[in-house]
């Protein structure tokens, strides 16, 4: 069962804090706060069985991290019936927008299967470091933008689709991995580093982008000024 | 779907001509193309492409060392556009080829077809296709096509449209903190 205090993690949110040494940040916050870190069992076994199953030896380590939270029951697993779904936002989400008189094939099974979850839990709040999906929940016009931008050619909206789409993560709200390190920061998780405090908050940040988190230079400085005043 | 001649042609006349840039704009195309019309074929291509890019551009690949192998590069594209050998075959024999090229000089874990998907994959991903969708693509592990973009630009070329006071109020209200 979901509790009240629930948290969906996303595989690309744990992949880029596994990789910059983050992984017990989890723990000091669902010790202090009561959140819980959900996970999906196709997310579980993306970044841990299947790493550890065919000994990706590039991905072990961050696999051995993952499993390590997993076992403590920080991370939790959790299942819903998705499968139907899932299958139904595929088929919607894949096809909002239209280039060149085709549908744009956005968005996968994983990332598809995390919104399912969400929507069938009543989870609103989503761990993403992955741009695209959190675009397309919170402002797929830009993403639409973007498109276009970058293939040089007008997109066009399935207004169904879209607005179908939309009924299922209208209530949802997306945080990264940065606003977990901002999170962890209030709540002493840097104060190992005494005076240095400060500059590791921000070094903190700018290894999560480098890891992938999806976050913009002026954004960082916008976030190290936010956190470190007083 | 019938293969497309005009980049077998394009990919031969770049590489035996040594047209770097040619095969550059070639690989750009094929990207572009992927977005909205994805096949293996294609993205074989644009492998292909950077590749055989990466081969022209090289300094110790000039060598005379590597003279047969260009050679074989050529005759086997030649082979593809003039339907003497098939896709499938063609495929096999050129990355046989930029096999026994690395081989003589490893300098690199990830070999020049590996570091071709990483690019296309993170190309992509950066134009607006999930990383999913991408990793699903190219065969190429998430965690690789996030250190690789992470590693660029393309986070900063999109404005967001959230700033960040009002989306770390929302994650103090999700985690308590909020005054």
């Amino acid at each position: 069962m979901v509790k009240e205090k629930a948290v969906l993690c996303d595989s690309s949110v744990l992949i880029s804090l596994m990789d910059s040494c983050f992984g017990d940040m989890f723990s000091l916050i669902e010790k202090k706060t009561g959140v819980y870190f959900y996970i999906t069992p196709g997310v579980k076994l993306e970044i841990v069985s299947h790493p550890l199953s065919i000994q990706m030896k590039a991905y072990e380590l961050s696999a051995l991290r993952m499993k390590a939270l997993i076992d403590k029951n920080v991370l939790e697993e959790i299942n819903a019936d998705t499968e139907e779904l899932t299958k139904k936002l595929m088929q919607i989400g894949n096809n909002i927008f239209y280039a060149r008189g085709k549908p744009i094939h956005l968005i996968d099974l994983g990332e598809t299967d995390i919104i399912a979850t969400a929507s069938l839990l009543n989870i609103k709040t989503l761990l993403i470091d992955e741009r695209t999906t959190r675009m397309l929940i919170e402002a797929p016009f830009q993403l639409k933008a973007h498109l276009e931008d970058e293939l040089r050619t007008s997109v066009y909206v399935n207004q169904e689709n879209f607005r179908e789409f939309q009924k299922f993560v209208e209530d949802m709200h997306v945080i990264r991995s940065v606003e977990l390190l901002g999170i962890a920061y209030k709540l002493g998780y840097f104060e190992s580093f005494g005076k240095d405090k400060k500059k590791a908050i921000e070094a903190a940040l700018y290894k999560a982008k480098y890891s992938g988190s999806a976050v913009r230079f002026d954004e960082i400085e916008a976030y190290v000024k936010l956190l470190t005043k007083a | 779907m019938a293969m497309d001649k005009r980049v077998v042609e394009r990919l031969y006349k770049a590489f035996s001509t040594k047209k770097y840039r040619v095969l550059r704009k070639l690989y750009s195309d094929l990207v572009n193309q992927l977005v909205t019309d994805f096949s293996d074929e294609t993205l074989e291509f644009a492998i292909l492409a950077y590749a055989l890019g990466k081969i022209l551009l090289k300094q110790h690949y000039v060598h005379d060392e590597y003279e047969k192998y260009r050679e074989d590069i050529v005759n086997t594209l030649k082979g593809l556009a003039e339907g003497t050998f098939t896709f499938k075959e063609s495929i096999a024999a050129l990355r046989q080829i930029l096999k026994g090229i690395e081989s003589l000089d490893p300098r690199y874990v990830f070999d020049v077809v590996t570091k071709a998907k990483i690019k296309i994959a993170a190309t992509l991903y950066a134009k607006g296709i999930s990383l999913g969708r991408v990793a699903e693509m190219t065969g190429i592990p998430k965690a690789e096509i996030l250190s690789y973009a992470g590693k660029t630009m393309m986070f900063d070329r999109v404005k967001e449209e959230m700033p960040v006071k009002k989306r770390f109020k929302y994650a103090e209200e999700v985690f308590g903190l909020e005054h």
